[in-house]
């Protein structure tokens, strides 16, 4: 396992894979061009709260390989790396910044010893939200006309407790804490019927399940809500 | 005839590949019969420019195509008034429009969500000549009725007011109760037609699924495979 990867997946971590449903070897050029790939893939990256997903920047080192270009970032809580595959397949990994030292903003109500790993509700559902757009702009320029499977696994959720990010809100009542030893995965299929709509929902049901992990529910409606939110946040 | 020997004729064979119409001595068996089947519908002899006349040979149609095995629907029978079949013959087929495969599609791409597999026949009984519609049953989904017909009153023929012979949205089949070709309208009738489309689906899953082993057969690992080589170093 690359040494980056270790070190994020010894923590929490979210992971998205990006695979066409038909595989061909030799779907995008990764050589010579693989300055203009990153610019590809920055062109369709989401910026939904200021920091990119995924992180490109032509002013950091690039990785070359015989058959893929990817970046890897290690720059205060942000600790991320993704690879994009000559045969189309993008792998992008990011360890949960929360595990990384970023500052916590928690609910009026929320009481969390500071040595536990916490799991923020708006986060998730920011960075699940992120995955699907990034994954249909992907699929829509990249990949045009063809379905790709979309593969999320969220991982180092067991003891990680469930909260209410968001200082303007009260917090849960209970404790929300994850059990499974096991990483979360979800999996989606994307192609150029996939609206924003579409994608939107697609995290939407990745999030729920997600959040059933930890014994907690709420409707669809609300998750709208938030994600509507999103840019006020 | 016996009841075995009914059925028999009465009954024809599935329509994989099956595509022929009734000779004209299995036509005066389904006569002796003395009523309709449930895959044999017989038609007074209208003309195919009659809208009346058209649209419920469309019903009788829609319901064959939705039904296993398919059935005919025989224009030129007329009901005498105990309800036996009488051969009154169509004069002329061709005159009467019933000879001209693309004119009959061309009305029937009208009334029909999707395409109905058929054939024209003749039969002759007695002198007279009838037109034999030999209906396959539908290859991947039911026949849905997109369009309406409502026949306007014709006491001449014994309409004494409006008649909706078609009505758009629904699905016709030939009844379970008795032979007729009706709208579904009960769970019975509706459950048989969805099992019926679901063994179409697996056919058509099992072929596709025959399509990919043989792909894989190239030597060619699957896709998740390949893909997961690519990852071996960096996950």
């Amino acid at each position: 396992m690359n040494e980056a990867v270790a070190a994020i997946k010894a923590k929490g971590y979210w992971q998205l894979v990006l695979r066409p449903q038909v595989y061909r070897a030799d779907r995008l050029r990764v050589q010579p061009n693989a300055t203009n790939l990153v610019q590809v893939i920055a062109s369709v990256s989401v910026q939904l709260r200021g920091w990119d997903y995924p992180h490109t920047n032509l002013n950091e080192r690039i990785e070359i390989e015989q058959d893929c270009v990817g970046q890897t970032t290690s720059w205060t809580h942000f600790h991320e790396t993704w690879r994009c595959y000559r045969s189309g397949q993008f792998v992008h990994l990011a360890g949960m910044r929360h595990d990384w030292g970023a500052e916590r903003q928690l609910g009026l109500t929320e009481r969390v010893p500071a040595e536990a790993n916490i799991l923020g509700i708006r986060d998730a559902l920011f960075r699940l939200t992120e995955m699907l757009l990034f994954a249909r702009g992907y699929c829509h320029l990249l990949i045009p006309g063809e379905a790709v499977d979309v593969l999320v696994e969220v991982g180092g959720l067991r003891e990680r407790r469930l909260v209410v990010d968001s200082p303007s809100a009260f917090g849960f009542g209970d404790e929300l804490v994850a059990t499974t030893s096991n990483p979360y995965t979800v999996s989606f299929v994307v192609d150029a019927a996939t609206t924003e709509d579409d994608a939107k929902r697609m995290a939407r049901e990745g999030v729920a399940g997600l959040f059933g992990l930890f014994g907690w529910s709420t409707g669809d409606a609300i998750l709208a809500g938030w994600q509507d939110e999103i840019r006020r946040w | 005839m016996d009841a075995e020997t009914a059925a028999t004729v009465a009954t024809p064979r599935r329509a994989t590949g099956w595509r022929r119409a009734l000779t004209d001595e299995e036509f005066a068996q389904v006569l002796q019969i003395g009523h309709e089947t449930r895959q044999i519908e017989f038609k007074s002899p209208g003309r195919r420019d009659d809208g009346h006349a058209f649209a419920i040979v469309a019903r009788a149609m829609m319901a064959m195509a939705n039904s296993r095995g398919g059935g005919f629907v025989v224009i030129g029978v007329s009901e005498n008034a105990d309800g036996s079949p009488n051969p009154v013959g169509v004069p002329d087929p061709a005159d009467y429009g019933w000879t001209d495969f693309d004119a009959i599609c061309g009305r029937l791409s009208a009334y029909c969500e999707s395409g109905i597999s058929f054939e024209i026949g003749i039969v002759r009984h007695e002198g007279k000549q009838c037109v034999v519609l030999t209906v396959d049953e539908f290859s991947e989904y039911p026949v849905v009725c997109k369009a309406g017909h409502t026949s306007q009153a014709d006491p001449a023929r014994g309409r004494q007011g409006p008649v909706e012979v078609l009505k758009a949205g629904a699905c016709y089949v030939r009844s379970r109760r008795k032979p007729e070709s009706i709208a579904v309208s009960t769970a019975e009738d509706m459950r048989v037609l969805i099992d019926f489309a679901a063994e179409k689906a697996l056919v058509r899953y099992a072929a596709l699924k025959r399509i990919e082993q043989a792909h894989s057969g190239s030597g060619e690992p699957p896709p998740s495979e390949r893909y997961n080589r690519e990852t071996e170093g960096l996950l």
